[in-house]
C-alpha cells in the first residue's frame, strides 16, 4: 500500500450528530420503511424481499424494522480494494478517507483554451492521464462522459481507466449489460473472476431515485454485484426542497431509508455481501432550481451520513468532496472544495469522490483537479498531528541551541524538515523570484501543470496483451450498440 | 572506492559523526592532504551547492554538510603547509544595534563560509563603534556585512556607514547589507555597494565583489 494511503490519525474532529440523535434519524428510518415503504421496480427483488418477510403491495415494499437490522449486521465493515496491479491499495474501513475524480460529467473546462464545450473521447483519455498523475488521488472515476455512444459510453469510460491508470476505481454503468462489460474487462486484467472476487478492483457506484423509488436497473446491479460479491454502492441523491424535505435532518431520514433499502436488497441478495453507505444530499437553490453541491447544508448533511455509516452501522461510506457548483476552477470553486476536503476529511468519509466536479456536476475541470490534489495533500499532512514521541520533542537540540543560538546546522533540522509538506502548486518564493517567474496566481500554475502532463506525460498504459483484450471487450460492446440500432 | 570518493560522500551526506574517521582512512591509504582537502572535502560542497541552487537540496543540508567539511579541515588543517587553504575572501558580518533578528545574517554567514569565505561574525544587537574597531583589527577584511529586520534599527546602517567614513575606513571595505525592510532604494541613499533579496544571491554577490 503507497504511503499517501496511510491513515488519517487525525482524523476524530467533525460530529454534527449525538448518540441520541444518531438513534433518532435510524428510528424514524425504520418507521418511514415499514409503514410508507419503498417502490422496488424490479420482480426478483420483490419475491425475495417477500421471502424475507417484506409486505408487498404490487410495487411498493414494506420492509420491517428486524430485517433492515438483520441486514445491517449482515453487511461487512471494511471493503479492500486493489490496484491494476494486484497491489493492496485501499482499507476501505474505519475513519480512513481516500479521495477520488468524478464524475460522468458532460462538458469540460478545457484547459487549452478555457470555454466550456462538451467532452470528447480525447478528453476522457487526458482526464484519465492527469488524474493518474496527482499523488494525492486515490482512486480513479469517470470524469468525462464520453458521447457519440449510446449504450457503450461507460463501457468507454471504464477502459480510459483502466487502459491508463493503476489506480482503483469507482464506476458507474448504463445497466446490467454495460456492468457485466465492465466486471468482464477487470476480471481480464485481474486474471478471472475468483481473482477479481479476492482481489476487487472497483466500486459499482449505483443510485436510487429520490424519493424512495428502487428503480430497476439500479436494482439488477445491485443483485448483480452482490451475486458476485463484488463492492457496491447505493447513493440516494435526495435535493432538499424538492426530491427530499427541506430540513437537513428530513431528508437525511430519507436518504438514508434509500440507501439502506439498496443494503436490504444486497443483503437478501446473498448475505455478507460488500457495501458502501451514503449518500449526497444538497439542498436546491430555489433561485436557480440547480442543486447546490457544496453549501454548508449540502456538507452538513454529508457528514452526518458519514458518522451514520462509520459510527452507528460501523458500515465503510461514501463521501463527497473537491467540487463546486461555480462554472470555472475560479475563487469559489477552491473555496468550496477545500472546505469539504477538508470536512470530509475530519469526518472520516472512506470513499471521497468528485473532486474537479465543477457548474453542480454539468462540467469537469483538470485545473481544479490539480489545485484540490494539494488541497488532499496539506489536509492529509495536518491529519498526521502533531508527533510527540521523544525524538520529537528535540530536547536535546533546545538545550545544545539556547538563547541566541539558531537551529538551521541541527542535524534534526535537516532530518524533520523531509516531513514537512510541499506543494506543487503554492508560490512560497521571495517575491524578487516569484515576480521573474511571470508573477503567477495558483491558478495558472495548475492550468501549467495540466498542459504539460497532458502534452508531455507518458499514459500509464496496461500492458501490450491485457490491453488488446480490453479493447476487444470494449468493441463487442460497441457492436452491441449498433446492433440495437439496427 | 578511493578513501578520498568515500570521504566525499560522507560530506555529501553530512555524516558528520563519521567524516574525521572518513579523513583518517584517506590519510592512511596515503594520499597528500591537498588533495584530500580539494577532493574529499571542498568539491563535495560545490556538488551541493550547485544542487541547493537548483533546488535539489535544502539549506539544512547544505549546513550540515558544511559542517562535516568544517570539521574535517579541522582535522587536516596542521598537516597543510601555510597558504594552502585558499580562502575566497574575508568578511565582517553582523546585525545592527537595537535589532535582536540574526536568522537572515545567521544564514548568510553560513552559506558564504560553505563558499570558502571566512567570515567574522559580530552577532547581533553590534553598535556602530564595535563594528568599525572590528574592521579596524582585521585589516584583509574586505566585506562588511549588516542586516536589519526594523524599519527602527535600519537607519543604524546609515550610521554605521557614517562612523566608518570618519574612522578613514571606507574605502577599504564593501558594505553590503539586507533585511526584511531595506531595499535597493535604501542601500543607495545610505551609500551602501550592495543589497541582495535572498542569502544565495548575497553569495554571490560577495564573490563579485572581491574579484572586483
Amino acid at each position: 500500500m503507497k504511503e499517501f494511503n496511510t491513515r488519517f490519525m487525525g482524523a476524530r474532529g467533525v460530529s454534527f450528530l449525538t448518540r441520541e440523535e444518531m438513534e433518532k434519524i435510524h428510528s424514524c428510518t425504520l418507521e418511514l420503511l415499514q409503514e410508507v415503504g419503498v417502490e422496488v421496480q424490479h420482480k426478483g427483488a420483490i419475491e425475495l424481499l417477500k421471502k424475507a418477510g417484506c409486505v408487498v403491495n404490487k410495487k411498493r415494499v414494506s420492509m420491517p424494522p428486524g430485517l433492515v437490522e438483520w441486514a445491517i449486521k449482515q453487511a461487512p465493515s471494511r471493503i479492500l480494494l486493489y490496484d491494476r496491479g494486484g497491489e493492496f491499495a485501499m482499507d476501505v474501513s474505519g475513519k480512513n478517507s481516500y479521495y477520488g475524480v468524478g464524475s460522468a460529467c458532460p462538458n469540460i473546462v478545457d484547459s487549452f483554451t478555457g470555454e466550456i464545450r462538451l467532452c470528447n473521447e480525447e478528453d476522457n483519455k487526458n482526464c484519465v492521464k492527469v488524474a493518474d498523475a496527482m499523488p494525492y488521488i486515490d482512486y480513479m472515476m469517470s470524469m468525462a462522459q464520453v458521447y457519440g455512444h449510446q449504450k457503450s459510453s461507460y463501457e468507454h469510460e471504464y477502459a480510459a481507466m483502466i487502459r491508463y491508470s493503476s489506480k482503483p476505481q469507482v464506476v458507474i454503468t448504463a445497466d446490467l449489460e454495460s456492468t457485466k462489460n465492465v466486471v468482464e474487462m477487470a476480471s481480464v486484467v485481474r486474471g478471472g473472476m475468483d481473482e477479481l472476487v479476492k482481489k476487487p478492483m472497483f466500486i459499482l457506484y449505483c443510485e436510487p431515485t429520490s424519493p424512495l423509488v428502487c428503480t430497476k436497473e439500479s436494482v439488477e446491479k445491485v443483485m448483480y454485484m452482490a451475486e458476485s460479491n463484488l463492492p457496491v454502492l447505493y447513493a440516494p441523491i435526495p435535493m432538499n426542497g424538492a426530491t427530499g424535505p427541506m430540513t437537513c435532518a428530513g431528508s437525511l431520514i430519507q436518504a438514508n431509508a434509500e440507501c439502506l433499502a439498496g443494503l436490504v436488497i444486497a443483503q437478501v441478495t446473498r448475505p455478507g455481501a460488500p457495501f458502501l453507505y451514503g449518500a449526497i444530499i444538497t439542498n436546491m437553490d430555489m433561485k436557480s432550481l440547480q442543486p447546490t453541491y457544496a453549501s454548508p447544508e449540502t456538507m452538513m448533511e454529508s457528514l452526518a451520513m458519514s458518522e451514520m455509516g462509520c459510527d452507528f452501522y460501523q458500515l465503510p461510506t461514501w463521501g463527497t468532496a473537491g467540487c463546486t457548483s461555480s462554472k470555472l476552477p475560479d475563487e469559489q470553486a477552491v473555496l468550496e472544495g477545500t472546505q469539504y476536503i477538508t470536512l470530509a476529511g475530519l469526518s472520516g468519509a472512506n470513499v471521497i469522490h468528485d473532486v474537479g466536479y465543477t457548474a453542480f456536476g454539468l462540467a469537469f475541470s483538470l485545473d481544479l483537479v490539480v489545485m484540490m490534489n494539494d488541497v488532499i495533500g496539506r489536509v492529509r499532512r495536518l491529519f498526521d498531528g502533531i508527533n510527540m514521541t521523544s525524538e520529537y520533542l528535540c530536547m536535546n537540540d533546545l538545550k545544545e541551541v539556547g538563547p541566541k543560538g539558531h537551529y538551521l546546522g541541527q542535524t534534526s533540522t535537516r532530518k524533520y524538515n523531509s516531513e514537512m509538506w510541499e506543494s506543487e502548486i503554492e508560490d512560497r518564493n521571495e517575491y524578487d523570484r516569484w515576480r521573474d517567474l511571470g508573477s503567477k496566481t495558483m491558478g495558472q500554475r495548475a492550468n501549467e501543470m495540466v498542459r504539460n502532463i497532458i502534452e508531455n506525460g507518458e499514459l500509464n498504459m496496461l500492458p501490450k496483451e491485457l490491453d488488446d483484450k480490453v479493447v476487444a471487450i470494449l468493441e463487442a460492446a460497441d457492436a452491441r450498440e449498433r446492433e440495437l440500432e439496427l | 572506492m578511493s578513501k578520498i570518493t568515500e570521504l566525499a560522500v560522507v560530506v555529501e551526506e553530512g555524516r558528520i559523526d563519521d567524516v574525521v574517521a572518513a579523513v583518517e582512512a584517506a590519510l592512511e591509504e596515503g594520499n597528500a592532504p591537498m588533495d584530500i582537502l580539494n577532493a574529499g572535502l571542498i568539491d563535495p560542497i560545490n556538488v551541493l551547492g550547485e544542487k541547493f541552487r537548483l533546488g535539489e537540496v535544502y539549506v539544512p543540508e547544505l549546513l550540515i554538510s558544511s559542517k562535516a567539511m568544517k570539521m574535517g579541515v579541522d582535522r587536516i588543517k596542521p598537516l597543510l603547509a601555510a597558504g594552502d587553504v585558499k580562502v575566497l575572501g574575508k568578511a565582517v558580518f553582523c546585525t545592527v544595534e537595537g535589532d535582536m533578528h540574526d536568522i537572515g545574517k545567521n544564514l548568510v554567514v553560513l552559506l558564504l563560509e560553505s563558499a570558502g569565505f571566512e567570515v567574522i561574525d559580530l552577532g547581533m544587537d553590534v553598535e556602530p563603534d564595535d563594528i568599525v574597531e572590528a574592521i579596524q583589527e582585521n585589516d584583509d577584511v574586505q566585506i562588511l556585512g549588516m542586516s536589519a529586520m526594523l524599519t527602527t534599527t535600519m537607519y543604524a546602517m546609515k550610521e554605521t556607514i557614517e562612523a566608518l567614513e570618519e574612522a578613514g575606513l571606507r574605502d577599504r571595505v564593501k558594505v553590503l547589507i539586507g533585511g526584511a525592510p531595506v531595499n535597493q532604494i535604501f542601500a543607495d541613499q545610505i551609500g551602501a555597494d550592495g543589497y541582495t533579496t535572498n542569502a544565495p544571491s548575497a553569495v554571490e554577490l560577495c564573490k563579485k565583489l572581491v574579484v572586483a
